[in-house]
Parts: structure tokens; C-alpha cells; sequence
């Protein structure tokens, strides 16, 4: 295989590896309003880094989904627009992480079973 | 913000919303407008901090956010198919079908009418009027082709996206809760929450309806329409007055524009109960709605209006048989006394609706006899 195309699989794996946590990671931040730019910074202080261009667009489409509501501020120096978790978006968020840490314990016994 | 920065954003909203649908435009914009203001404030901030200088913030911001029209693509919906991928196999075979049956219809009609030409120049043989003839016919059959292909393809697809429409509306009103414990597939919505209960019961097996039917049904039907309009005029009482081929069209070839297209709406409801009977595979309710409503009333409905509204038949046609061929011939075979007198418009009407009636009570016989019983499998 050529260098480049090792690179383009590589990124591609990666990808469909992080877009799969994308939903989750953002879900657990917005128990609080949050507005997308400051959810960008707390995401990638936190190590779980999203391209502005990823997140916008996944924000609208919770919000056409039920997961999320959002709310225009206008007293600020600019329009903010905060989303937050809606209810049905809670229970669906702790349905996904339920989800999760099975999925990380089955993955954790994967990686010891081949240690052994 | 400077001018130039200010300028450079709003730039790059517009190429954003542009490709975005109407409604979500004022938002998405604003909400950009936000997040670049947001970015470059960050970014103005570091670069106090950092003494390298470099390039304008702002540069850098929408290099980051990357091409304008890759962003917009990810505020679409995943759903925006003319053809979506559950539609697009049947599609392609469909289109394969239809585009043969053109091709073929096309070659038909057009031997035909080179035959025609070519007997009409066999009046004065002389071969270079013979071959361009030929050259014509061949000529036509090529541009004929080429036209008819694409208004087949054309129709074919407007078919399947509107098909490809009102399923995936279907489809976001079934499922319109998204749950963990069924994931769909990237949260479009689609393929969520099978059960066996899914699983139909096997049709009855005379209850199949056989693919070869509705492909014969479906090539006919496109080859009437290619018949009747390029060669209306070969529906023509055809005789051989002294040495020469002499031909007086039956069909009103006058007012044809206005005839035509209730033909071609009459094949199209066909067509559609084809397609209905492909896709489903066996008698039941849908087929049956389907047939009475496309195969049955609609095609009644459009027979009746394309034979009784419209002056279907050729009305000189006495008068140029008188001429052409003579008035003994007009007495022998008795054409005077049935031509005007609409017998000929209520026969062949008769006949299409017997036909249509016919197809109809086969299609409800079958499904009620077969179509709603479940097959036990052994």
C-alpha cells in the first residue's frame, strides 16, 4: 500500500473510531447551557478534541432530535446562542453511557485476553 | 474586527448558508457569525501572548473551519438523496428495462418507417433518392433514440425520487425517537428497532405474480408510447392503386399534440402498477389498491377522455379514401355507414375497457382468493 493511501485508511479507522464518542462527549457537557465555541474549549481541555465544523452541525441536528433545546441571549456583547440537555436528552444520555462502560469493559477484557 | 476581516467572515457565511436550505439560513448564520467572532477573539488573545506574529487571525480561523461548502454538507441532512441507496438497485434494473424497451421500440418504429419511405420511393426507383432515403431513415432512428432515451431516463427518475420522497417521509414519522438501546444507523432515523415481527408471511404461491409479466407489460406499454408519437401516421389504411403504394391515415394526425398526451398518461398509470407489481412481488392489498386505482379507474378515465374529447379519428378519411382509392372501395367495405356514426370510437372503447376490467378482476380474484392467506411453510 502506498504511503499516502496507509495515511488516508489510518485517518479514515480514526475517524469512524471518534465519531462514534462524538454524541456522548457532547451530550455529557450540556447539563449546563453551553454555547458552542465554549463547549469546543471545555471539550479539548478536557483531551476530547472536535472540529468546530463537526460540532455546530451535530448541535442542531440534537436539537432537531429532542436531545437538546437551545435559547438566543442577546444582552451580551453578541447573539450567543446556549444549548442544554433536555429531558429526554438526560435519559437518553445515561442510556449511552450505560452503553459505554459496558462497551469499555468488554474491550478491557478483549485487550487482557490477548495479553494472556 | 477590521474591514478586511469583517469582510472575509461574511464571505465565508455566504458561501456556508448559500447551499443551505432556505429556512435554516438567518440561523446558521448568525450562529457562525458567533463561532468566527468567538475564534478570532481566542485567537487575537494568544496572539498578544505570542510575539512570533504571523499571519491574520482571521485567515487561519476559516482555513481551520475548512471549505465553505464541506461545512454546509455537514448541516444536510443525511436523507437528501434524488435516489437513496434502499431505491437505487431497483432503480438501476428498472431503468436498464425501460431504457432496452426504448431502444428497442425506437428500432422498430424506425425499420418500420424506413420500410414505408422506402416503398413510397420504390414509386420513382431511382437508387440516390433510395439511398437517402435509407440515410434519412437510419438518420432518424439514431436522433430518435438518442430523444427518447433521455426523456425515458428522465421519467424514470422522476418516478423513483418521488418514490424515494414519500418513503423517507414514511420513515422519519415512524421512527421519530431516537433510543440507545436501538441505535439507528448514524441517527438518520432509518433501520431502527427490527423485531421478527417484521418478517411477512410467504406469499401464497399462486399468489406470485411473475416478474417477466410486468417487464412485457412495462416494455409494451413504453413502445405504444414511442409508436404514437414518432410514427402516429403508420396507422393507415395501406393499398396498391395502379403500380403505387398509396396510404390514408387513420389517426387525426391534425390534432395529435392534443390526443398524445392522454396516451402517454394512460401507459404512465400502467406503468405505474407495473412498477407497484415488481416491487411488491405478489398479490395483496397494496397490489390490489394499485390496480384498481392505476390499472382500473385511471386508465378508464384517461381511455374515455383520449377517445370521447378529443376527435381521435382521422375525419377526412371517407373523403380521402373517395379519392385516393375510389368510391367503389368506400361501398365494399362498408366504411360510410360506420365511420362517423362513432362506431369505431365505441368498439375500440369497448375493448379497452373489457381489457382493463378484466386485468382489474384477475388482480382482486387473486388477492382475495390468495393474496390475504397466510402459506403455511412446511
Amino acid at each position: 500500500m502506498a504511503v499516502g493511501e496507509e495515511k488516508d485508511l489510518r485517518d479514515s479507522l480514526l475517524m469512524e473510531l471518534r465519531r462514534g464518542t462524538l454524541v456522548l462527549s457532547v451530550l455529557s457537557q450540556m447539563g449546563t447551557p453551553k454555547y458552542g465555541y465554549s463547549l469546543v474549549q471545555s471539550l479539548e481541555e478536557k483531551g476530547v478534541s472536535i472540529d468546530p465544523n463537526t460540532l455546530y452541525p451535530l448541535l442542531r441536528r440534537l436539537e432537531k432530535q429532542g436531545l437538546l433545546k437551545s435559547q438566543w441571549e442577546m444582552g451580551g456583547s453578541k447573539p450567543r446562542k446556549y444549548y442544554q440537555r433536555t429531558e429526554y436528552g438526560s435519559e437518553i444520555y445515561r442510556e449511552l453511557k450505560g452503553q459505554w462502560q459496558q462497551l469499555a469493559a468488554g474491550m478491557e477484557q478483549l485487550w487482557k485476553e490477548e495479553e494472556l | 474586527m477590521n474591514k478586511k476581516d469583517r469582510d472575509l467572515m461574511e464571505r465565508y457565511i455566504y458561501q456556508v448558508v448559500r447551499r443551505l436550505p432556505g429556512d435554516q439560513r438567518k440561523e446558521v448564520g448568525l450562529e457562525l457569525e458567533e463561532l468566527i467572532g468567538d475564534m478570532w477573539e481566542a485567537a487575537e488573545a494568544a496572539k498578544e501572548t505570542d510575539t512570533s506574529g504571523g499571519t491574520s487571525s482571521m485567515d487561519e480561523i476559516l482555513t481551520k473551519l475548512g471549505n465553505p461548502a464541506d461545512f454546509a454538507k455537514k448541516y444536510q441532512d443525511d436523507t437528501h438523496y434524488v435516489i437513496g441507496p434502499e431505491y437505487f438497485d431497483t432503480y438501476r434494473w428498472f431503468m436498464k428495462v425501460v431504457l432496452v424497451g426504448v431502444l428497442i421500440s425506437v428500432l422498430v418504429v424506425g425499420v418500420l418507417e424506413g420500410f414505408r419511405e422506402v416503398g413510397f420511393s420504390l414509386n420513382t426507383p431511382d437508387l440516390r433518392i433510395l439511398a437517402r432515403v435509407i440515410a434519412e431513415a437510419v438518420a432518424d432512428m439514431i436522433g430518435n433514440g438518442i430523444v427518447s432515451a433521455m426523456g425515458a431516463f428522465g421519467a424514470v427518475t422522476l418516478i423513483f425520487a418521488l418514490l424515494e420522497r414519500r418513503r423517507v417521509k414514511l420513515d422519519i414519522g415512524k421512527m421519530a425517537k431516537w433510543t440507545a438501546r436501538e441505535p439507528g444507523d448514524n441517527f438518520s432515523g432509518k433501520k431502527a428497532g427490527w423485531t421478527t415481527e417484521y418478517l411477512e408471511p410467504i406469499p401464497h404461491k399462486k399468489a406470485l405474480i411473475k416478474r417477466s409479466d410486468s417487464i412485457v407489460n412495462i416494455i409494451l406499454s413504453v413502445f405504444v408510447c414511442i409508436l404514437f408519437l414518432l410514427a402516429p401516421e403508420l396507422f393507415a389504411l395501406v393499398s396498391r392503386e395502379s403500380g403505387q403504394w398509396v396510404t390514408v391515415p387513420v389517426l387525426n394526425l391534425a390534432e395529435w399534440n392534443r390526443i398524445y398526451p392522454w396516451i402517454l398518461l394512460s401507459m404512465l398509470f400502467g406503468v405505474i402498477d407495473s412498477v407497484v407489481r415488481l416491487a411488491v412481488g405478489h398479490y395483496c392489498k397494496t397490489v390490489m389498491i394499485s390496480g384498481i386505482v392505476f390499472g382500473g379507474i385511471l386508465q378508464i378515465v384517461t381511455c374515455i377522455a383520449a377517445l370521447k374529447t378529443t376527435t381521435f379519428w382521422n375525419t377526412d378519411f371517407i373523403e380521402n379514401c373517395r379519392q385516393l382509392l375510389g368510391e367503389v372501395f368506400v361501398e365494399s367495405q362498408g366504411l360510410l355507414a360506420h365511420w362517423n356514426a362513432g362506431t369505431i370510437t365505441n368498439v375500440v372503447l369497448t375493448i379497452c375497457l373489457i381489457v382493463i376490467l378484466a386485468e382489474v378482476a384477475v388482480t382482486v380474484y387473486k388477492t382475495l382468493r390468495y393474496g390475504l392467506e397466510r402459506w403455511e411453510v412446511p
